[in-house]
C-alpha cells in the first residue's frame, strides 16, 4: 500500500506539490490525470527520491516503510519502480549490463543471492519475448538511439524483470504505436496481483481501456482535486480539466 | 591566444637542471660517424637555446616542464645482470596486484616482447627469436657501428623539429630498439615494446626507438610503459614510426600510472606514405607530469591516421595528450578521439593541431575530446586548432567537459543501483565508448579490465 499524506515539495524554492494526499491500496490500479504542469511527474520523482526535489512537509509510506528517509536506490530495493516519462540514455552501457546491475544490486540490498549469468539471461529473454524486445536491443547501449516507443517498452521490460511491489508509470503510453500500447499494457496487466499496486499517470483514456484502473484521480496545482472510478476518465475526456483547475485556485 | 615563437635566446642562462643535461652530453662517448656526431651537437645546441619546455613556448603552454624539473637526475645506467633479475622478480610480483596493468605477468596475446629497461634494450628480458621479415637492431649498436637509417632516426623524419624535448632526446638518446619489417610481411603475433623504469635510483632516461614498416607490410605494435613506482624519474622517450606505402599498423598504447613526482615525456613521430594506415588506441594514466605528443605527417594520398584514447587521472597528476597532424597529400583521413576522466586534483590537457596544406584536397579530419571532471579541483584544458590552406576539405573538432550527468545517475539509482556503483557504471561506459569499435574481444577486455580496476580503486579511496 502506498500512502501519501499531505505532501509538500519544492523545486528551486518553487512549491510544486502542495498538500497532496493519496492512498493506493495493494492490488489497486490508480490513475492520475491532470493538465500539463500540474505536478504529476514531480510527484513521481519525489516518491522515488530524485535529488533536487525538496520535501517541505508530509509523508510517503510504502507497505509500512517511510520512503522519504531512504536514498533512491534503497526505495527501489524496497520495491518501488518508476517508469520514466523520458527514459535516460546511458551511452557505453549495454541494456543487458544495466539490467543485470539493477537486478543484482536490488537483490543484494535485500539480502538475496545474486542471479548467475545464465539464470539472469533466461529471465531477461523470457521478459523480452513477451514484450517484443529484440535481442539486438539488449546488446545495444541502453536507450541510445532507441525510438520513443522502444524506450517505453524497455521501461516496462525493466519493471517486469524487477517485479516491484509498487509501480509508477509516467505517461508510458506516449510514443507507443497501437500494437505496442496493447503489448505494453499486457505486460503491466500480467504483473497485476493482490500484493502489487500501480499509479498510472496518463493524459488519455486509450491507455485506461487496456489497463483498467480501479480509481481515477484528478491532479491540479499540486493536489488531488477529484477522485472517482473509471467513469471519471471518460468524463475528463469529454469536458477537459477546466472546472477542476478553476476549483483548485 | 598570442603566438609566442620558440626563438633561441642566446643570452638566456641555462638553469641548473638544464645545465646538468648539457653536461650529460659532454660525458657521452662521441659517435664515430662525423655526420651523426654533428647531428647530435646541433640538436644539443637547439636544446640549449630553448631549455626545458615551458609555458611560454606556445605548444607547451599548459605543460610547464621547466617548473616541474628544478633538478636533473643522473643519467640512467645500463642495468647489470643483478638488477635485471631484481626487475624480473619485481615485475612478476606485480602479477599479484590486480590493480596493476602487468603485461609481463601474463601474455594473453602471445606477443613478441622487446623490453627496454631504463632506456636500454634488455636482450635477457626480450623475445629470443623474431619472425622472418622482422629485423632488430639496437640504437646503441647503430650509434657505434653505423646504420643506414641512423641519420633519419635521429632527425625524426623532420617531424617535431622545433620541439625542445625532441632535440634533447636526439642529443642524448643512448639506446632503444630499431625494428625493420620487410615489404609485404604480414606479421601475426603482435610486437610489443615494453618500457620499464626500474626503481633502483632516481634517474633521467633518454631513449629513442624506431619501427620501419615496409611497403604493404602489416603489424600489430603494442607499446607498454611501466614504472615501478617507488622512485622518481625523468623520462624523455621517443618512438619513430615509418609506414611505407600501403603499410598497416595497429598500435596499442598502455601506460600505467607513474610516480607522483616523475616527469615523463613521450614523443611519437609518425610518417605515413601513400595508402598506409596507422590506427592507435591508447589507455593512459597519469604521472606527476606526463605528456604524450604525437607528430603525424600524412605524406602520401589516401593515408589514414586514427587515434582513440582513454585517459584516467587522479592524485595531482598532470597528463597532456598533444597531436600535431600535418596533411600534406590529398584524400587523407585523420581522427583523434579522446575521453578523459579526471578525478581529485588532476589536470588533463588535450591539444590537437591539424594543418592542411594547399595540396591536401579532400582531407577528412576530425578530432574530439570529451572530459568528465570528478574532483572539485580537477581541471581539463582543451585546445583544438585547425590550420587549413586547401579549399575542399571536411575538418571539424569538438570538445566538451563537464560532470557526470545527474539525470543519468538518478535513473540508475532509481533502478536500485547505489551512487558509487552508478558512477562507476557510467564512467566505464564513457571510457568503453572509445573501445567500442574494437574487433579484438581479448584486447577490449584487457583494456576494460584496466578501466574497471581503476574505477574500483577510486571506489575504495
Ligand atoms: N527543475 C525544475 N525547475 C523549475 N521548475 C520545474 C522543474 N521541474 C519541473 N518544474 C515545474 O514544475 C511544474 C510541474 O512539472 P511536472 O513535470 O511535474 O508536470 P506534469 O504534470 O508532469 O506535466 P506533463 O503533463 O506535461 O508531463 C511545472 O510548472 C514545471 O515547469
Ligand atoms: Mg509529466
Amino acid at each position: 500500500m502506498l500512502e501519501i499524506k499531505n505532501l509538500h515539495a519544492e523545486i528551486a524554492g518553487k512549491t510544486i506539490i502542495d498538500g497532496l494526499t493519496l492512498t493506493v491500496r495493494s492490488g489497486e490500479v490508480a490513475a492520475i490525470m491532470g493538465p500539463n504542469g500540474s505536478g504529476k511527474s514531480t510527484l513521481s520523482y519525489v516518491i522515488s527520491g530524485r535529488p533536487g526535489y525538496e520535501v517541505t512537509g508530509g509523508e510517503v509510506w510504502l507497505n509500512g516503510q517511510n520512503l522519504l528517509d531512504l536514498p533512491a536506490h534503497e526505495r527501489a530495493a524496497k520495491g518501488l519502480f518508476l517508469a520514466f516519462q523520458y527514459p535516460l540514455e546511458i551511452p557505453g552501457v549495454t541494456t543487458m549490463t544495466f539490467l543485470k546491475a539493477a537486478l543484482n544490486s536490488q537483490r543484494k540490498l535485500r539480502g538475496e543471492a545474486e542471479l548467475s549469468t545464465p539464470d539472469f539471461m533466461k529471465k531477461v529473454r523470457a521478459a523480452a519475448a513477451t514484450l517484443g524486445v529484440k535481442d539486438d536491443m539488449l546488446r545495444r547501449a541502453l536507450n541510445v538511439g532507441f525510438s520513443g516507443g522502444e524506450k517505453k517498452r524497455l521501461e516496462i521490460l525493466q519493471m517486469v524483470l524487477l517485479e516491484p511491489a509498487f509501480g509508477i508509470l509516467d505517461e508510458t503510453d506516449s510514443g507507443l504505436d497501437i500494437d505496442a500500447l496493447r503489448i505494453v499494457s499486457q505486460g503491466v496487466n500480467s504483473l497485476r496481483s493482490k500484493e502489487r499496486g500501480f499509479l498510472v499517470i496518463t493524459h488519455y483514456q486509450r491507455l485506461l481501456d487496456h489497463i483498467v484502473p480501479d480509481t481515477v484521480h484528478v491532479m491540479a496545482k499540486g493536489r488531488i482535486v477529484k477522485t472517482g472510478g473509471p467513469e471519471l476518465a471518460h468524463e475528463l475526456e469529454r469536458n477537459g480539466y477546466r472546472d477542476y483547475v478553476a476549483a483548485a485556485e | 591566444m598570442t603566438a609566442v615563437a620558440a626563438r633561441p635566446s642566446v643570452t638566456r642562462q641555462l638553469n641548473e637542471a638544464e645545465q646538468a643535461l648539457v653536461d650529460q652530453f659532454a660525458a657521452l662517448a662521441p659517435a664515430p660517424m662525423r655526420q651523426v656526431q654533428e647531428l647530435r651537437e646541433t640538436s644539443l645546441a637547439r636544446f640549449a637555446s630553448n631549455g626545458l619546455a615551458h609555458r611560454r613556448i606556445e605548444a607547451w603552454h599548459y605543460t610547464d616542464l621547466r617548473s616541474a624539473q628544478s633538478h636533473t637526475f643522473a643519467p640512467a645506467q645500463r642495468p647489470n645482470a643483478q638488477s635485471l633479475d631484481q626487475i624480473k622478480s619485481r615485475l612478476a610480483a606485480l602479477a599479484s596486484n590486480p590493480l596493476a596493468s602487468n603485461p609481463l605477468a601474463s601474455n594473453p596475446f602471445g606477443s613478441l616482447r622487446l623490453v627496454v629497461v631504463d632506456g636500454f634494450f634488455s636482450p635477457e628480458l626480450s623475445a629470443q627469436t623474431l619472425p622472418s621479415g622482422v629485423t632488430l637492431t639496437t640504437l646503441s649498436q647503430a650509434l657505434t657501428q653505423g646504420h643506414p637509417r641512423l641519420a633519419h632516426i635521429l632527425s625524426g623524419s623532420a617531424l617535431g623539429e622545433s620541439d625542445t624535448m625532441l632535440n634533447l632526446n636526439a642529443a642524448l638518446c643512448a639506446d632503444g630498439v630499431i625494428l625493420e619489417v620487410a615489404a609485404g610481411a604480414q606479421i601475426e603475433p603482435a610486437l610489443e615494446l615494453i618500457f620499464v623504469t626500474s626503481d633502483a635510483a632516481p634517474k633521467s632516461v633518454q631513449t629513442r626507438s624506431a619501427v620501419f614498416v615496409g611497403q604493404g607490410a602489416k603489424i600489430r605494435l603494442f607499446e607498454h610503459h611501466l614504472s615501478e613506482g617507488q622512485v622518481q624519474s625523468q623520462r624523455n622517450q621517443a618512438v619513430l614510426l615509418d609506414l611505407a606505402s600501403a603499410a598497416h599498423v595497429e598500435h596499442v598504447l598502455m601506460c600505467a600510472q607513474g610516480h607522483a613526482q616523475s616527469n615523463d615525456v613521450m614523443s611519437v613521430l609518425a610518417n605515413l606514405h601513400e595508402g598506409s594506415e596507422l590506427s592507435m588506441l591508447g589507455l593512459m594514466q597519469g604521472a606527476g607530469l606526463r605528456r604524450r605528443q604525437t607528430f603525424v605527417r600524412l605524406n602520401g594520398a589516401h593515408a589514414r591516421f586514427h587515434a582513440r584514447g582513454v585517459v584516467l587521472l587522479n592524485r595531482k597528476d598532470h597528463c597532456d595528450a598533444t597531436f600535431v597532424v600535418e596533411h600534406v597529400a590529398p584524400d587523407c583521413e585523420s581522427r583523434e578521439f579522446f575521453n578523459w576522466i579526471v578525478d581529485e586534483e588532476a589536470t588533463g590537457v588535450f591539444q590537437g593541431k591539424v594543418s592542411v596544406a594547399r595540396a591536401a584536397q579532400k582531407t577528412d579530419g576530425r578530432m574530439k575530446s570529451r572530459g568528465i571532471l570528478l574532483g572539485e579541483t580537477a581541471a581539463m584544458f582543451n585546445k583544438p586548432e585547425l590550420e587549413i590552406f586547401a579549399d575542399d576539405v571536411a575538418c571539424g573538432h569538438g570538445a566538451t567537459c563537464g560532470e557526470l550527468d545527474a539525470d543519468q545517475l538518478f535513473y540508475a539509482q532509481a533502478r536500485g543501483i547505489p551512487l558509487p556503483e552508478a558512477e562507476a557504471m557510467l564512467l566505464a561506459g564513457f571510457a568503453g565508448e572509445i573501445f567500442d569499435e574494437l574487433s579484438d574481444e581479448t584486447l577490449r577486455e584487457v583494456l576494460m579490465d584496466d578501466v574497471r580496476a581503476w574505477l574500483a580503486q577510486r571506489g575504495q579511496g
